[in-house]
């Protein structure tokens, strides 16, 4: 049966005017959009329960088709293509169960009617939707019919053995293992000379997925030569030597689980993790994101012996296009990916409960293809639960969402072109998120607390990787057949590496079973015991036959790792300005502050639940108006009344274009920066890494992650910030007229401070009653413009790629938070994108108030206001209190700029000359 | 029995009870979170308690309309226990999701006396989720908000908050309770000081009794002056409304 469900009138359907007014804009000749919900059934349930259900009595009207409300129109159906979660009609489906209604399949369809007086082309109204109500990966649009379906039951299964007597390379290929030869003849040798036989296909898939780049980072960890020098492992000489070398005395576990973890309290340990979701999202924003969202959140749970989230991050890095995509039909459009990944990111976290509260959106052409989402999230943990251990004879327990087909070579599929009726894989490829399976999954392990001795996410490589990882120790005995499937007909190598999303795999003692049982029943999530840690081995059984038997050590330590050669990176050559600039200071401030990078990221903070858990203590926008961006959020957990935790982000791909070395100092400061200028601890300042860079196979790159590496090192080692977590997406470029284009070099610092909820102050000026000034605190302004917005607005291509100095940043950075810390701050804001000018708008608009300023800088007054030079804060403070400031931080870090005005007002003199600046008219260009 | 037994009701996809349950117990109440589930398990239970609090979230994702599963859950097998609830002259408290809830069910503001659903909480004008703090004009003449002063500030944290009703204008003066205003404290209809494009510019109700008040806006997220959103002093208003519940519970019950 088909249920369909409309609002009674035109007033109560805003999304069909929403539909309507953006049409009309594109010329439509459309007098009216109606749209519809759809229920699909396929069995016969009680209509008044039904109706209960479905229906707004006061605003809607159900029809039973083939009754539909309107004629005189025509309609388009947008609905999920067959095994792509639904997850509004997987929600209804469950509890139809529980209520003891025997159905199996419920889909959900959305209806669009268009009203028009002359007839409209239906294809052209199709081409409109693609992509902004619909993604064509995942969803079928046109007119929903019910489809007869041909069970596939379970029948008797043939073990595969596969020959490895071929092109191994042929086969790798085939099989889509992403191994090369050197890899596979290792494997051959292990089957062929140790154990002495074909291995089986579901072997070979796992052991392509414990070996491949997403799990195990063979490039980071591989041995290196750059310059005649020699690295053995490129990540434990750098990133890692460096967080051990500073031995903070908060750390409690670095790089080994699942997320880093650092002391909050006397009882409480905080983890933050930060992943990247680049390859789904460019396919299906809305999906890659929001499972990206998920896959973090799990992996907080799965920290330890589990975490809560309290906080969500996001960080976009969005395309450019420059009129490529006219004839490009297969890449998503730059605005229709930000808008995908950020209702991605809001339907997920906020259907989860937790709060985003921090992030960033940049912008280069080269992420036209190959956009970059990078997701995190923070947990908090009693400290007993910092530690996990899988102990022998326990039961592998798989809790959350069922298994179907969902993921399965996914990366390797994303290579291949995409077409219509590519489906039956596509489907597989890119995934929809559950976030309330999630959820109640999350609400039950949070009761399961002390019932098991470990847990781990099913994220990638699903429970391939899960119990590969956890019985490493122990060896593991899988039965296949128990794992709950989401429909009949998988095969156990297709149940064994299935990426479903919201499954986790616990650790649990016999003796607990019944209780975890319990529990899951209270909160509706599953729970099945599928195996044993024991045994030494992995192996995995399904229907009493053995179908893999592998060693733990070939499958964890076997993976042959080979010695990169690296080139240095291309840096773009400096060189000083020659010409006058050809523009004045009014069209300086209206290109920077209208570019996409600079603008205000409002509609986007607004969508996302930032308070949700009532612990949100500094928002992302601040002041009486509410639209100051503050540098970083500041959470303060329910229980706790004196610390918070300040988490802030460093990022600049502009810079990672032009000169790896100097952007990699760059966000590493400006992360810090904005934690520090929150009233953050430097002292408790923690950082995390996400390198996304490009094509590996180019020798530069390969220096470039190199150079970048050795950066973080010099820098946090000087900084005494350790690394506490980080992760690594390479191989990130896309092919365009036969030309392959790598991304910039991008490196993502998240920050994470614990500090003193005294210490914390908004970034945005305030009146007060009291003399005050407006400070610069921080290097003195240099003429450092290249890969600013300044000159990427105008296409300036010369000028110097800001440099730091670790040991005076360092310095100033230190002495900086002196102050913080004895509370002098009236408002501090970072200077970042858009130097000095954006952070004085930025910080006047909070509480609607001006600023009056006097540049005594030799630079011409367009570098001293765009330069974008890096460690600078712009604070106000009391004027009795400047001269400490001045003590404290040498008077040569230390720039009197002017005074805040009442009147919503930007002045700037320079010489005899007095620029001013109305806010109001301004924020016209920044919103 | 403890006349201040406070219970939240959790259903799949609730995501503010712990917040919720805190600020409870922080006023004195004594607090228990208890799944729908359970509560069909065990309607009687129901009557133990004094304050029954429907907090935020997405109760089974929201999918086929905020709140619709839950109050038809309760329509199916809790109504008489929240009926007689109500009839013993005990508070029930809907935020946001919960006041969803407690006007699809039925139970708010029920003014025909026949516990159907009179009014309706639709997508918001913006047809998207949003997330600002709100000037809100009070109605004093209620249990929940009688000490507070004229205006009040709380964030609103929500998809589908526009209030539609048909109501005459005596019957909106009786029943709301709270108002989104602007800059100046004038009731509004526009964006963004009325986030919603609500009726009226109504942002919280209460039913006949007084005793049962939904609200859109979230007063467990002002529990502390420091979450307020600008440099001011206010009072963190969202706990005087839990106060004033145990007030009412303590002087009048």
């Amino acid at each position: 049966m088909i249920l369909e469900i409309i609002p009674k009138n035109d007033s109560y359907d805003s999304l069909g005017l929403i539909i309507r007014n953006e049409m009309k804009k594109r010329h439509f000749k459309i007098e009216k959009v109606r749209t519809s919900n759809l229920y699909f059934f396929d069995r016969d349930i009680d209509l008044n329960f039904l109706q209960d259900l479905l229906v707004d009595s006061i605003t809607d009207e159900i029809y039973i088709h083939p009754d539909h409300p309107f004629e005189n129109s025509f309609f388009i159906d947008i609905y999920y293509k067959d095994r792509v979660m639904d997850p509004a009609g997987e929600t209804l489906k469950n509890y139809l169960l529980k209520s003891s209604f025997e159905v199996e399949n419920v889909k959900t369809i959305r209806r669009f009617y268009f009203f028009a007086e002359e007839k409209v082309d239906k294809e052209s109204v199709i081409k409109f939707l693609k992509n902004r109500y619909f993604n064509p990966l995942v969803e079928q649009a046109g007119e929903f019919r019910e489809k007869k379906k041909i069970q596939k039951k379970f029948q008797d299964f043939e073990i595969k053995y596969v020959d490895l007597d071929c092109d191994l390379e042929k086969l790798s290929k085939d099989m889509f293992l992403s191994l090369n030869l050197r890899e596979m003849e290792v494997i051959k040798d292990y089957f062929y000379k140790k154990l002495k036989r074909k291995p089986t296909d579901v072997e070979l898939e796992t052991i392509a997925q414990t070996w491949s780049e997403h799990c195990v980072h063979k490039t980071f960890k591989s041995p290196f030569k750059y310059k005649n020098k020699k690295i053995k492992n490129l990540f434990k000489e750098t990133i890692m030597k460096a967080s051990y070398k500073i031995d903070h005395p908060d750390t409690v576990s670095l790089f080994s689980d699942n997320a880093g973890i650092v002391k909050f309290d006397e009882y409480h340990n905080i983890c933050f993790k930060v992943e990247t979701h680049n390859h789904p999202s460019a396919l299906e924003p809305y999906g890659g994101a929001g499972t990206g969202i998920g896959g973090v959140i799990r992996d907080i749970i799965g920290t330890g012996l589990s975490a809560k989230p309290i906080a969500n991050t996001d960080v976009f890095c969005i395309g450019i296009d420059e009129g490529e995509l006219k004839e490009n039909e297969s890449i998503i459009p730059p605005d229709e990916i930000l808008k995908g990944v950020v209702a991605g990111v809001r339907d997920y976290g906020n259907r989860m409960g937790i709060p985003t509260i921090n992030g960033a959106v940049c912008y280069h052409k080269n992420f036209l293809g190959n956009p970059l989402v990078f997701a995190g999230s923070i947990g908090i943990m009693k400290s007993r639960n910092s530690f996990k251990k899988v102990v022998e004879n326990d039961y592998i327990v798989l809790i959350g969402g069922k298994t179907g087909r969902d993921g399965i070579h996914g990366a390797t599929f994303s290579s291949t072109s995409l077409t219509e009726d590519s489906q039956e894989l596509s489907s597989g490829a890119v995934q929809i998120g559950n976030p309330i399976e999630e959820k109640k999954m999350l609400d039950a392990i949070m009761e399961m607390d002390g019932l098991f001795n470990a847990i781990t996410d099913c994220g990638a490589g699903g429970l391939s990787s899960a119990v590969g990882e956890m019985g490493e120790e122990t060896g593991a005995v899988v039965y296949l057949d128990k794992v709950p499937l989401k429909y009949e007909g998988l095969s156990y190598s297709e149940i064994w590496i299935s990426e479903s999303q919201e499954r986790m795999v616990l650790s649990v003692p016999p003796k607990n079973f019944e209780r975890i049982k319990e529990i899951a029943e209270k909160y509706n999530t599953e729970v099945s015991h599928i195996g044993y840690f024991k045994g030494k081995k992995l192996e995995l059984y399904f229907y009493d036959k053995l179908v893999l038997s592998l060693d733990m050590d070939f499958l964890h330590k076997g993976v042959p790792l080979f010695e990169k050669k690296a080139l240095p990176y291309i840096n773009f050559k400096e060189s000083k300005r020659k010409e006058k600039y050809k523009f004045s200071i009014d069209d300086a401030v209206e290109k920077v502050l209208s570019s996409k990078d600079v603008k205000s990221k409002e509609w986007i903070v607004r969508q996302y639940d930032h308070e949700v858990q009532s612990q949100t203590l500094i928002k992302p926008l601040g002041g009486k108006k509410h639209n100051s961006p503050n540098d970083s959020s500041v959470l303060y957990p329910l229980f706790s009344k004196e610390k918070c935790i300040v988490v802030g982000c460093g990022i600049n791909p502009r810079y990672g274009e032009l000169n790896v070395k100097k952007m990699t100092y760059s966000v590493i400061d400006e992360s810090i920066r904005n934690v520090l200028s929150q009233g953050g601890d430097l002292d408790h300042t923690f950082l995390l890494d996400n390198f996304c860079f490009g094509d590996v196979t180019n020798p530069h790159t390969l220096g470039a992650i190199v150079e970048s590496t050795f950066a973080c090192y010099d820098y946090t080692l000087r900084l005494k910030t350790p690394f506490i977590s980080g992760k690594d997406s390479l191989n990130n470029y896309f092919i365009m007229k036969d030309k392959k284009i790598e991304i910039p070099p991008t490196l993502l610092i998240s920050a994470l401070s614990v500090s003193d909820v005294d210490n914390i102050k908004s970034s945005y000026f305030k009146m007060t009653s009291k003399p005050s000034s407006i400070l610069i605190l921080g290097k003195e302004t240099k003429e450092e413009l290249a890969g600013s917005i300044l000159y990427t607005e105008f296409k300036i291509r010369n000028g110097f790629v800001p440099d730091i100095d670790i040991v005076e940043s360092t310095k100033i950075h230190r002495n900086f938070n002196e102050i913080t810390k004895k509370r002098m701050i009236i408002s501090a804001h970072d200077i970042s994108d858009g130097g000095i000018f954006v952070t004085l708008f930025e910080s006047c608009i909070g509480n609607d108030l001006g600023c009056e300023i006097e540049i005594k800088s030799k630079l011409d007054p367009i570098d001293f206001l765009f330069s974008e030079t890096q460690t600078r804060y712009v604070v106000q403070v009391y004027d009795d209190d400047i001269e400490y400031i001045e003590k404290i931080m040498g008077k040569k870090y230390v720039t009197i700029l002017g005074k805040v005005l009442e009147k919503p007002l930007i002045k700037i003199k320079y010489n005899t000359k007095t620029y001013k600046f109305e806010t109001k008219k301004l924020m016209k260009l920044y919103r | 029995m403890n006349k201040f037994l406070s219970l939240v009701i959790k259903a799949d996809g609730t995501n503010c009870e712990l917040e919720t349950s805190f600020i409870l117990k922080n006023v004195g109440f004594k607090n228990e979170i208890l799944t729908v589930g359970e509560l069909i398990q065990d309607p009687d239970i129901i009557k133990k308690f004094s304050f029954i609090v429907f907090p935020g979230g997405f109760s089974y994702g929201d999918y086929t309309g905020s709140g619709r599963i839950v109050s038809s859950i309760i329509k199916h097998h809790l109504f008489e226990n929240f009926k007689k609830h109500v009839e013993d002259g005990k508070l029930i408290l809907g935020i946001c999701n919960g006041f969803q809830i407690l006007v699809k069910s039925g139970l708010l503001p029920n003014t025909h006396g026949k516990w159907e659903q009179e009014v309706s909480l639709i997508f918001n004008d913006s047809f998207h989720y949003e997330d600002r703090w709100v000037k809100l004009l009070v109605n004093k003449n209620t249990i929940y908000t009688k000490n507070l002063p004229d205006y009040i500030y709380l964030p609103v944290a929500h998809g589908e908050g526009k209030f539609i009703h048909s109501f005459e204008k005596d019957m909106i003066e009786k029943l709301g309770v709270f108002f989104y205003v602007d800059d100046k404290g004038k009731k509004t209809l526009k964006y963004p000081d009325n986030p919603n494009g609500s009726f009226d510019s109504l942002a919280g109700i209460v039913d006949n009794s007084g005793r049962i008040l939904g609200m859109m806006p979230h007063p467990e997220r002002f529990r502390d002056e420091k979450q307020f959103y600008y440099d001011e002093k206010k009072d963190p208003y969202g706990i005087i409304i839990f106060e004033n519940a145990y007030r009412y519970i303590k002087e009048e019950l």
